[in-house]
Protein backbone atom coordinates (compact mmCIF):
# COMPACT_ATOMS: atom_id res chain seq x y z
CA UNK A 1 0.00 0.00 0.00
CA UNK A 2 2.37 2.34 1.32
CA UNK A 3 5.03 1.37 -2.07
CA UNK A 4 1.97 1.96 -4.31
CA UNK A 5 1.36 5.73 -2.71
CA UNK A 6 4.89 6.42 -2.68
CA UNK A 7 4.98 5.32 -6.58
CA UNK A 8 2.04 7.18 -7.32
CA UNK A 9 2.69 10.15 -5.54
CA UNK A 10 6.23 10.02 -7.55
CA UNK A 11 4.54 9.75 -10.99
CA UNK A 12 1.82 12.81 -9.73
CA UNK A 13 5.50 15.13 -8.61
CA UNK A 14 6.84 14.05 -11.96
CA UNK A 15 3.75 15.19 -13.62
CA UNK A 16 3.48 18.56 -11.69
CA UNK A 17 6.95 18.97 -13.09
CA UNK A 18 6.85 18.13 -16.57
CA UNK A 19 3.17 20.43 -16.58
CA UNK A 20 5.07 23.35 -15.22
CA UNK A 21 7.65 23.01 -17.56
CA UNK A 22 5.29 22.52 -20.42
CA UNK A 23 4.12 26.34 -19.43
CA UNK A 24 4.73 28.53 -22.30
CA UNK A 25 7.80 30.70 -21.56
CA UNK A 26 7.13 34.77 -21.44
CA UNK A 27 9.85 36.63 -23.83
CA UNK A 28 10.55 40.50 -23.27
CA UNK A 29 6.97 42.15 -23.62
CA UNK A 30 6.72 43.33 -27.27
CA UNK A 31 6.00 47.29 -27.71
CA UNK A 32 2.28 48.06 -27.63
CA UNK A 33 0.69 49.69 -30.20
CA UNK A 34 -1.13 53.18 -29.93
CA UNK A 35 -4.64 52.44 -29.02
CA UNK A 36 -2.71 49.96 -26.78
CA UNK A 37 -0.46 52.31 -25.12
CA UNK A 38 -3.92 54.38 -24.31
CA UNK A 39 -5.93 51.53 -22.84
CA UNK A 40 -3.04 50.57 -20.45
CA UNK A 41 -2.57 54.20 -19.26
CA UNK A 42 -7.00 54.46 -18.75
CA UNK A 43 -6.52 50.87 -16.74
CA UNK A 44 -3.58 52.24 -14.84
CA UNK A 45 -6.00 55.40 -13.91
CA UNK A 46 -8.57 53.50 -13.44
CA UNK A 47 -7.01 51.28 -10.60
CA UNK A 48 -5.63 53.66 -9.03
CA UNK A 49 -9.28 55.17 -8.65
CA UNK A 50 -10.72 52.35 -7.37
CA UNK A 51 -7.13 51.89 -4.94
CA UNK A 52 -7.74 55.31 -3.74
CA UNK A 53 -11.53 54.94 -3.38
CA UNK A 54 -11.81 58.34 -5.55
CA UNK A 55 -14.75 59.97 -7.68
CA UNK A 56 -14.68 58.59 -11.82
CA UNK A 57 -15.84 61.62 -12.66
CA UNK A 58 -12.81 63.33 -13.83
CA UNK A 59 -11.34 60.20 -15.36
CA UNK A 60 -15.02 59.77 -17.44
CA UNK A 61 -14.46 63.36 -18.90
CA UNK A 62 -11.11 63.08 -20.18
CA UNK A 63 -10.74 59.46 -21.38
CA UNK A 64 -14.49 58.12 -22.33
CA UNK A 65 -16.29 59.65 -25.33
CA UNK A 66 -19.25 60.71 -23.76
CA UNK A 67 -20.95 61.92 -26.50
CA UNK A 68 -20.79 59.69 -29.12
CA UNK A 69 -21.56 57.01 -26.17
CA UNK A 70 -24.68 59.18 -24.70
CA UNK A 71 -26.18 59.29 -28.39
CA UNK A 72 -25.21 55.80 -29.46
CA UNK A 73 -27.48 54.65 -25.71
CA UNK A 74 -30.32 56.71 -27.35
CA UNK A 75 -30.82 53.92 -30.08
CA UNK A 76 -33.88 54.96 -32.05
CA UNK A 77 -34.87 57.22 -29.62
CA UNK A 78 -31.69 59.65 -30.86
CA UNK A 79 -33.95 61.54 -32.64
CA UNK A 80 -35.85 62.57 -29.56
CA UNK A 81 -32.80 64.36 -28.53
CA UNK A 82 -33.60 68.06 -28.65
CA UNK A 83 -30.25 70.42 -29.32
CA UNK A 84 -31.87 72.81 -26.62
CA UNK A 85 -31.23 69.71 -24.27
CA UNK A 86 -28.24 67.49 -25.93
CA UNK A 87 -25.51 69.28 -23.07
CA UNK A 88 -27.53 68.48 -20.27
CA UNK A 89 -28.39 64.94 -21.38
CA UNK A 90 -24.33 64.50 -22.47
CA UNK A 91 -23.62 65.80 -18.55
CA UNK A 92 -26.41 63.51 -16.83
CA UNK A 93 -24.36 60.42 -18.68
CA UNK A 94 -21.15 61.31 -17.52
CA UNK A 95 -22.53 61.10 -14.21
CA UNK A 96 -23.98 58.17 -14.58
CA UNK A 97 -20.78 56.47 -16.51
CA UNK A 98 -18.73 57.37 -13.50
CA UNK A 99 -21.47 55.98 -10.77
CA UNK A 100 -21.56 52.67 -13.23
CA UNK A 101 -18.02 52.29 -13.21
CA UNK A 102 -17.87 52.88 -9.38
CA UNK A 103 -20.30 50.49 -9.16
CA UNK A 104 -18.42 47.70 -11.77
CA UNK A 105 -14.77 47.87 -10.78
CA UNK A 106 -15.00 47.25 -6.59
CA UNK A 107 -13.41 44.06 -8.01
CA UNK A 108 -10.73 44.99 -9.48
CA UNK A 109 -8.43 46.69 -7.00
CA UNK A 110 -5.27 46.07 -7.33
CA UNK A 111 -5.90 44.42 -10.15
CA UNK A 112 -3.19 43.86 -13.13
CA UNK A 113 -4.07 44.41 -17.06
CA UNK A 114 -2.06 42.52 -19.51
CA UNK A 115 -2.70 43.64 -23.47
CA UNK A 116 -2.63 40.69 -25.74
CA UNK A 117 -4.33 42.01 -28.65
CA UNK A 118 -5.87 44.97 -30.94
CA UNK A 119 -7.91 44.96 -34.41
CA UNK A 120 -8.94 48.11 -36.39
CA UNK A 121 -12.61 47.78 -37.24
CA UNK A 122 -12.40 50.64 -38.92
CA UNK A 123 -9.82 54.20 -39.39
CA UNK A 124 -11.53 55.38 -36.35
CA UNK A 125 -12.79 52.49 -34.11
CA UNK A 126 -10.47 49.84 -32.43
CA UNK A 127 -10.92 47.14 -30.24
CA UNK A 128 -8.20 46.33 -28.03
CA UNK A 129 -8.38 42.66 -26.11
CA UNK A 130 -6.87 42.31 -22.44
CA UNK A 131 -7.12 40.32 -19.41
CA UNK A 132 -7.62 41.89 -16.14
CA UNK A 133 -6.00 39.94 -13.40
CA UNK A 134 -7.52 40.31 -10.09
CA UNK A 135 -5.67 40.63 -6.73
CA UNK A 136 -7.72 37.20 -6.48
CA UNK A 137 -9.75 35.29 -8.31
CA UNK A 138 -9.28 34.29 -12.01
CA UNK A 139 -8.25 36.06 -14.93
CA UNK A 140 -10.55 38.29 -16.60
CA UNK A 141 -11.18 39.12 -20.76
CA UNK A 142 -12.17 42.48 -20.77
CA UNK A 143 -12.04 44.36 -24.62
CA UNK A 144 -11.75 48.04 -24.94
CA UNK A 145 -13.30 49.63 -27.84
CA UNK A 146 -11.44 53.03 -28.39
CA UNK A 147 -12.11 55.76 -30.97
CA UNK A 148 -10.42 58.26 -32.57
CA UNK A 149 -10.87 61.84 -31.04
CA UNK A 150 -9.28 64.66 -32.07
CA UNK A 151 -5.99 62.96 -33.08
CA UNK A 152 -5.90 60.95 -29.97
CA UNK A 153 -8.17 58.19 -28.40
CA UNK A 154 -11.30 58.07 -26.19
CA UNK A 155 -12.92 55.28 -24.62
CA UNK A 156 -16.31 54.17 -26.77
CA UNK A 157 -16.72 50.81 -24.53
CA UNK A 158 -15.62 48.18 -22.52
CA UNK A 159 -16.65 44.54 -22.32
CA UNK A 160 -16.15 42.70 -19.39
CA UNK A 161 -16.61 38.67 -20.30
CA UNK A 162 -18.80 39.36 -22.80
CA UNK A 163 -20.64 42.19 -21.59
CA UNK A 164 -20.87 45.55 -22.85
CA UNK A 165 -21.20 48.46 -20.86
CA UNK A 166 -22.32 50.39 -24.17
CA UNK A 167 -24.94 48.39 -24.85
CA UNK A 168 -26.23 47.45 -21.23
CA UNK A 169 -26.33 51.19 -20.59
CA UNK A 170 -28.53 51.45 -24.12
CA UNK A 171 -30.66 48.59 -23.37
CA UNK A 172 -31.11 50.38 -19.86
CA UNK A 173 -31.96 53.76 -21.55
CA UNK A 174 -34.11 52.89 -24.07
CA UNK A 175 -35.81 51.23 -22.01
CA UNK A 176 -36.31 53.66 -19.59
CA UNK A 177 -37.86 55.84 -22.56
CA UNK A 178 -40.13 52.88 -23.75
CA UNK A 179 -41.71 53.19 -20.53
CA UNK A 180 -42.06 56.53 -20.71
CA UNK A 181 -44.01 57.33 -23.92
CA UNK A 182 -40.46 57.58 -25.69
CA UNK A 183 -39.88 60.97 -24.06
CA UNK A 184 -36.28 61.19 -23.78
CA UNK A 185 -37.12 64.14 -21.14
CA UNK A 186 -37.95 61.11 -18.95
CA UNK A 187 -34.48 59.57 -19.11
CA UNK A 188 -32.89 62.96 -18.28
CA UNK A 189 -34.94 63.68 -15.49
CA UNK A 190 -34.53 60.16 -14.13
CA UNK A 191 -30.52 60.46 -14.81
CA UNK A 192 -30.49 64.39 -12.67
CA UNK A 193 -32.10 62.36 -10.01
CA UNK B 1 -35.11 18.36 -13.20
CA UNK B 2 -37.65 20.52 -15.27
CA UNK B 3 -41.09 19.25 -15.89
CA UNK B 4 -41.20 20.58 -19.41
CA UNK B 5 -45.00 19.29 -20.01
CA UNK B 6 -45.76 20.54 -17.02
CA UNK B 7 -44.45 24.16 -18.16
CA UNK B 8 -45.94 23.95 -21.28
CA UNK B 9 -49.27 23.96 -20.40
CA UNK B 10 -48.17 26.86 -17.60
CA UNK B 11 -47.49 28.51 -20.18
CA UNK B 12 -50.53 28.47 -22.20
CA UNK B 13 -52.56 29.30 -18.86
CA UNK B 14 -49.62 32.11 -18.05
CA UNK B 15 -50.66 33.80 -21.63
CA UNK B 16 -54.01 33.58 -21.35
CA UNK B 17 -53.59 35.72 -18.10
CA UNK B 18 -51.56 38.42 -19.58
CA UNK B 19 -53.09 38.63 -22.62
CA UNK B 20 -54.71 41.80 -21.58
CA UNK B 21 -51.00 43.13 -20.54
CA UNK B 22 -50.15 42.30 -24.25
CA UNK B 23 -52.86 43.94 -25.55
CA UNK B 24 -51.86 46.97 -23.25
CA UNK B 25 -48.61 46.82 -24.09
CA UNK B 26 -49.32 46.69 -27.76
CA UNK B 27 -51.41 49.62 -27.47
CA UNK B 28 -48.94 51.40 -25.71
CA UNK B 29 -46.77 51.32 -28.14
CA UNK B 30 -48.89 52.26 -30.87
CA UNK B 31 -49.54 55.65 -29.11
CA UNK B 32 -46.17 55.86 -28.71
CA UNK B 33 -45.44 55.80 -32.44
CA UNK B 34 -47.61 58.17 -33.18
CA UNK B 35 -46.83 60.76 -30.81
CA UNK B 36 -44.55 63.73 -31.98
CA UNK B 37 -41.66 64.14 -29.35
CA UNK B 38 -40.04 67.47 -29.70
CA UNK B 39 -41.76 68.02 -33.16
CA UNK B 40 -40.78 71.80 -33.20
CA UNK B 41 -37.23 71.47 -31.91
CA UNK B 42 -33.94 71.18 -33.97
CA UNK B 43 -32.86 67.65 -33.38
CA UNK B 44 -29.10 67.30 -31.27
CA UNK B 45 -26.14 66.28 -33.64
CA UNK B 46 -22.67 64.29 -33.35
CA UNK B 47 -20.13 62.58 -35.09
CA UNK B 48 -22.92 60.70 -37.33
CA UNK B 49 -20.00 59.02 -39.73
CA UNK B 50 -18.73 56.87 -36.45
CA UNK B 51 -22.13 56.25 -35.14
CA UNK B 52 -23.45 54.89 -38.18
CA UNK B 53 -20.07 52.78 -38.41
CA UNK B 54 -20.82 51.67 -35.02
CA UNK B 55 -24.28 50.73 -35.04
CA UNK B 56 -23.33 48.48 -38.01
CA UNK B 57 -20.65 46.94 -35.78
CA UNK B 58 -23.02 46.57 -33.24
CA UNK B 59 -25.46 45.13 -35.68
CA UNK B 60 -25.67 41.78 -34.27
CA UNK B 61 -25.71 43.03 -30.64
CA UNK B 62 -28.56 45.49 -32.25
CA UNK B 63 -31.02 42.70 -33.18
CA UNK B 64 -30.32 40.15 -30.24
CA UNK B 65 -28.91 41.73 -27.68
CA UNK B 66 -30.39 45.37 -27.51
CA UNK B 67 -34.09 44.14 -29.19
CA UNK B 68 -34.43 41.03 -26.94
CA UNK B 69 -37.42 39.34 -27.16
CA UNK B 70 -39.50 38.96 -23.97
CA UNK B 71 -43.11 38.75 -24.68
CA UNK B 72 -43.97 36.91 -21.28
CA UNK B 73 -42.11 40.24 -19.35
CA UNK B 74 -44.99 40.62 -16.87
CA UNK B 75 -44.87 37.35 -15.52
CA UNK B 76 -40.83 37.29 -16.03
CA UNK B 77 -40.51 40.49 -13.75
CA UNK B 78 -42.99 38.88 -11.16
CA UNK B 79 -40.93 35.30 -11.07
CA UNK B 80 -38.22 37.71 -10.89
CA UNK B 81 -38.97 39.48 -8.33
CA UNK B 82 -39.93 36.07 -6.45
CA UNK B 83 -36.22 34.76 -6.84
CA UNK B 84 -34.89 38.26 -5.81
CA UNK B 85 -36.58 37.25 -2.70
CA UNK B 86 -35.68 33.79 -2.27
CA UNK B 87 -31.70 35.34 -3.17
CA UNK B 88 -31.94 37.88 -0.38
CA UNK B 89 -33.51 35.37 2.11
CA UNK B 90 -31.35 32.39 1.26
CA UNK B 91 -28.81 32.32 -1.36
CA UNK B 92 -26.90 35.45 -0.72
CA UNK B 93 -26.31 34.90 3.31
CA UNK B 94 -25.18 31.37 2.43
CA UNK B 95 -22.73 32.76 -0.18
CA UNK B 96 -21.54 36.06 2.25
CA UNK B 97 -20.87 33.22 5.04
CA UNK B 98 -18.97 30.94 2.62
CA UNK B 99 -16.57 33.85 1.58
CA UNK B 100 -16.29 34.89 5.48
CA UNK B 101 -15.46 30.69 6.59
CA UNK B 102 -13.35 30.07 3.95
CA UNK B 103 -9.91 30.95 2.65
CA UNK B 104 -8.86 32.15 -1.07
CA UNK B 105 -7.12 29.08 -1.65
CA UNK B 106 -9.75 26.81 -0.47
CA UNK B 107 -12.19 28.73 -2.48
CA UNK B 108 -10.33 28.19 -5.73
CA UNK B 109 -9.90 24.96 -4.56
CA UNK B 110 -13.65 24.15 -4.61
CA UNK B 111 -14.17 25.85 -7.87
CA UNK B 112 -11.84 23.56 -9.71
CA UNK B 113 -13.01 20.58 -8.29
CA UNK B 114 -16.85 21.62 -9.40
CA UNK B 115 -14.87 23.31 -12.88
CA UNK B 116 -13.35 19.81 -13.18
CA UNK B 117 -17.04 17.65 -12.58
CA UNK B 118 -18.77 20.01 -15.59
CA UNK B 119 -15.64 18.65 -17.96
CA UNK B 120 -17.39 15.30 -19.55
CA UNK B 121 -20.07 17.74 -19.88
CA UNK B 122 -18.13 20.36 -22.15
CA UNK B 123 -16.30 17.21 -24.02
CA UNK B 124 -19.67 15.39 -24.84
CA UNK B 125 -20.47 18.53 -26.02
CA UNK B 126 -17.61 19.91 -28.26
CA UNK B 127 -17.66 16.24 -29.92
CA UNK B 128 -21.32 17.37 -30.94
CA UNK B 129 -20.39 20.53 -32.31
CA UNK B 130 -17.20 19.26 -33.78
CA UNK B 131 -14.94 21.26 -32.03
CA UNK B 132 -11.62 19.00 -32.19
CA UNK B 133 -9.56 21.54 -30.33
CA UNK B 134 -11.78 22.18 -27.75
CA UNK B 135 -12.64 18.33 -27.78
CA UNK B 136 -8.86 17.99 -27.15
CA UNK B 137 -7.84 20.32 -24.62
CA UNK B 138 -11.00 19.30 -22.29
CA UNK B 139 -10.35 15.97 -22.74
CA UNK B 140 -6.29 16.32 -22.17
CA UNK B 141 -7.29 18.77 -19.06
CA UNK B 142 -10.05 16.47 -17.44
CA UNK B 143 -7.41 13.67 -17.38
CA UNK B 144 -4.75 16.47 -15.43
CA UNK B 145 -6.46 17.36 -13.02
CA UNK B 146 -8.53 14.28 -12.47
CA UNK B 147 -4.83 12.54 -11.61
CA UNK B 148 -1.72 14.89 -10.88
CA UNK B 149 -4.65 17.66 -10.12
CA UNK B 150 -5.71 15.37 -7.28
CA UNK B 151 -8.89 14.55 -7.82
CA UNK B 152 -9.44 18.01 -9.83
CA UNK B 153 -8.26 20.66 -6.58
CA UNK B 154 -5.15 21.88 -8.41
CA UNK B 155 -5.85 23.01 -11.95
CA UNK B 156 -2.54 21.81 -12.88
CA UNK B 157 -3.91 22.03 -16.77
CA UNK B 158 -3.90 25.86 -16.67
CA UNK B 159 -0.47 26.52 -15.52
CA UNK B 160 0.57 24.16 -18.99
CA UNK B 161 -1.04 26.51 -20.99
CA UNK B 162 -4.33 24.44 -21.60
CA UNK B 163 -7.29 26.52 -21.87
CA UNK B 164 -10.41 26.07 -19.93
CA UNK B 165 -13.25 25.61 -22.13
CA UNK B 166 -17.39 24.90 -21.31
CA UNK B 167 -19.51 23.82 -23.74
CA UNK B 168 -22.88 23.33 -23.28
CA UNK B 169 -25.80 21.27 -25.17
CA UNK B 170 -27.58 25.03 -25.15
CA UNK B 171 -24.66 26.19 -26.82
CA UNK B 172 -24.36 22.53 -29.64
CA UNK B 173 -28.19 23.28 -30.13
CA UNK B 174 -27.63 26.98 -31.00
CA UNK B 175 -24.38 25.81 -32.87
CA UNK B 176 -26.49 23.47 -35.13
CA UNK B 177 -29.29 26.52 -35.48
CA UNK B 178 -31.75 25.90 -33.26
CA UNK B 179 -33.45 28.82 -32.36
CA UNK B 180 -33.60 30.31 -28.34
CA UNK B 181 -37.31 31.24 -28.20
CA UNK B 182 -38.39 34.28 -25.93
CA UNK B 183 -36.30 35.39 -22.73
CA UNK B 184 -37.79 33.66 -20.01
CA UNK B 185 -37.07 33.98 -15.85
CA UNK B 186 -37.67 30.29 -14.45
CA UNK B 187 -38.47 30.33 -10.27
CA UNK B 188 -35.01 29.04 -8.69
CA UNK B 189 -33.52 28.10 -12.26
CA UNK B 190 -33.44 32.43 -13.23
CA UNK B 191 -33.42 33.69 -16.74
CA UNK B 192 -32.94 31.29 -19.85
CA UNK B 193 -34.66 30.55 -23.31
CA UNK B 194 -36.76 27.42 -23.77
CA UNK B 195 -33.32 26.14 -25.68
CA UNK B 196 -31.31 26.75 -22.84
CA UNK B 197 -33.32 25.16 -20.60
CA UNK B 198 -33.59 22.34 -22.33
CA UNK B 199 -29.96 22.43 -23.06
CA UNK B 200 -29.38 22.01 -19.02
CA UNK B 201 -31.76 19.07 -18.85
CA UNK B 202 -29.54 17.54 -21.19
CA UNK B 203 -26.30 18.53 -19.35
CA UNK B 204 -27.94 17.06 -16.07
CA UNK B 205 -28.16 13.90 -17.65
CA UNK B 206 -24.81 13.89 -19.46
CA UNK B 207 -23.04 14.67 -16.43
CA UNK B 208 -21.55 11.62 -14.83
CA UNK B 209 -22.24 12.61 -11.28
CA UNK B 210 -25.36 12.20 -12.13
CA UNK B 211 -25.17 8.81 -12.67
CA UNK B 212 -22.57 8.56 -10.17
CA UNK B 213 -24.58 9.82 -7.01
CA UNK B 214 -28.25 8.31 -8.32
CA UNK B 215 -28.43 5.84 -5.53
CA UNK B 216 -27.18 7.85 -2.78
CA UNK B 217 -28.85 9.62 -0.44
CA UNK B 218 -30.37 12.90 -1.77
CA UNK B 219 -28.52 14.85 0.52
CA UNK B 220 -25.27 13.44 -1.01
CA UNK B 221 -26.93 13.75 -4.77
CA UNK B 222 -27.81 17.53 -4.31
CA UNK B 223 -24.00 18.21 -3.20
CA UNK B 224 -22.86 19.03 -6.59
CA UNK B 225 -25.62 21.64 -7.34
CA UNK B 226 -25.41 23.20 -3.81
CA UNK B 227 -22.09 23.52 -4.20
CA UNK B 228 -22.23 24.89 -7.77
CA UNK B 229 -24.64 27.25 -6.40
CA UNK B 230 -23.13 28.63 -3.88
CA UNK B 231 -19.60 28.94 -5.33
CA UNK B 232 -21.13 30.60 -8.90
CA UNK B 233 -22.97 33.08 -5.83
CA UNK B 234 -20.16 33.81 -3.94
CA UNK B 235 -18.27 34.67 -7.50
CA UNK B 236 -20.89 37.48 -8.54
CA UNK B 237 -21.65 39.40 -5.31
CA UNK B 238 -19.55 42.25 -6.28
CA UNK B 239 -21.04 41.91 -10.23
CA UNK B 240 -24.95 41.57 -9.13
CA UNK B 241 -24.71 44.58 -6.83
CA UNK B 242 -22.74 46.93 -9.64
CA UNK B 243 -25.91 45.76 -12.06
CA UNK B 244 -28.33 46.52 -9.21
CA UNK B 245 -26.58 49.72 -8.08
CA UNK B 246 -26.26 51.31 -11.84
CA UNK B 247 -29.22 49.90 -13.59
CA UNK B 248 -32.35 52.17 -14.01
CA UNK B 249 -34.31 49.10 -14.41
CA UNK B 250 -32.53 45.77 -12.50
CA UNK B 251 -34.66 43.18 -14.38
CA UNK B 252 -33.52 45.16 -17.70
CA UNK B 253 -30.12 44.99 -16.51
CA UNK B 254 -29.80 41.42 -15.78
CA UNK B 255 -31.86 40.63 -18.62
CA UNK B 256 -28.97 42.73 -20.93
CA UNK B 257 -26.22 40.98 -18.91
CA UNK B 258 -27.44 37.57 -19.61
CA UNK B 259 -28.11 37.69 -23.58
CA UNK B 260 -25.44 39.64 -23.58
CA UNK B 261 -22.73 36.78 -21.81
CA UNK B 262 -24.88 33.78 -23.17
CA UNK B 263 -24.43 35.00 -27.15
CA UNK B 264 -20.51 36.14 -26.13
CA UNK B 265 -20.35 32.12 -25.39
CA UNK B 266 -22.00 30.72 -28.25
CA UNK B 267 -19.83 32.71 -30.36
CA UNK B 268 -17.24 31.68 -28.43
CA UNK B 269 -16.19 35.65 -26.96
CA UNK B 270 -17.10 37.42 -29.23
CA UNK B 271 -20.21 39.96 -28.24
CA UNK B 272 -20.84 41.44 -31.49
CA UNK B 273 -21.41 38.99 -34.36
CA UNK B 274 -24.38 38.40 -36.46
CA UNK B 275 -25.17 35.73 -35.49
CA UNK B 276 -29.03 36.10 -35.13
CA UNK B 277 -29.48 33.50 -32.78
CA UNK B 278 -28.34 34.12 -29.29
CA UNK B 279 -29.39 33.47 -25.75
CA UNK B 280 -27.81 33.69 -22.08
CA UNK B 281 -25.76 32.81 -19.70
CA UNK B 282 -27.42 31.75 -16.21
CA UNK B 283 -28.24 33.11 -13.62
CA UNK B 284 -29.37 32.30 -10.24
CA UNK B 285 -32.35 33.84 -8.40
CA UNK B 286 -31.38 37.31 -8.56
CA UNK B 287 -29.27 37.01 -11.59
CA UNK B 288 -26.43 34.92 -9.51
CA UNK B 289 -25.05 32.61 -12.32
CA UNK B 290 -24.10 35.81 -13.96
CA UNK B 291 -20.57 34.36 -12.27
CA UNK B 292 -17.62 31.73 -12.09
CA UNK B 293 -18.09 30.86 -15.74
CA UNK B 294 -19.68 34.15 -17.19
CA UNK B 295 -17.68 36.72 -15.84
CA UNK B 296 -14.40 35.08 -14.22
CA UNK B 297 -14.02 32.25 -17.21
CA UNK B 298 -16.25 34.02 -20.15
CA UNK B 299 -18.60 31.18 -20.31
CA UNK B 300 -21.77 29.78 -19.24
CA UNK B 301 -23.83 26.06 -18.74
Amino acid sequence: MNANRRTLLKTAMAGALAALLLVPSHGPASALSAPESYVQNVANKIVATINSGGSFNGLVSRYADVRTIARFSLGKYRKGLPASRANEYYSATRAHIARLLKSHTKRFRNAKLKVNSSQAKSSSNIVVRTTVIPASGSPIPVNWRVVRRGGGYKIFDVTVSGVSMAVLLRTSFTSHISKNQGKVAALIAHLKR
Amino acid sequence: MTDFGHWKLTRKALLGACAPAIVLALGLSLSVATTPVYANEPVATGDEGLLSSLEEDYAGAEETLVEIDDPLEPINRAVFGLNMFLDAAVIRPIAYTYRFVTPPPIRVAVTNVVNNSYAPVTIVNSALQGDRQKFGDTTVRFLMNTTLGFGGLLDIATLAGLPQHYEDFGQTLAVHGVPSGPYIVAPILGPGSPRHFVGRAVDYVTNPLTWLLWDTDIVVRSIPTATTLVTEREATIETVEGIRESSLDFYEGIKSAYVQNRHSAINDGETTTADPEDAGFKINPSGSELGRRSLAQDVSR
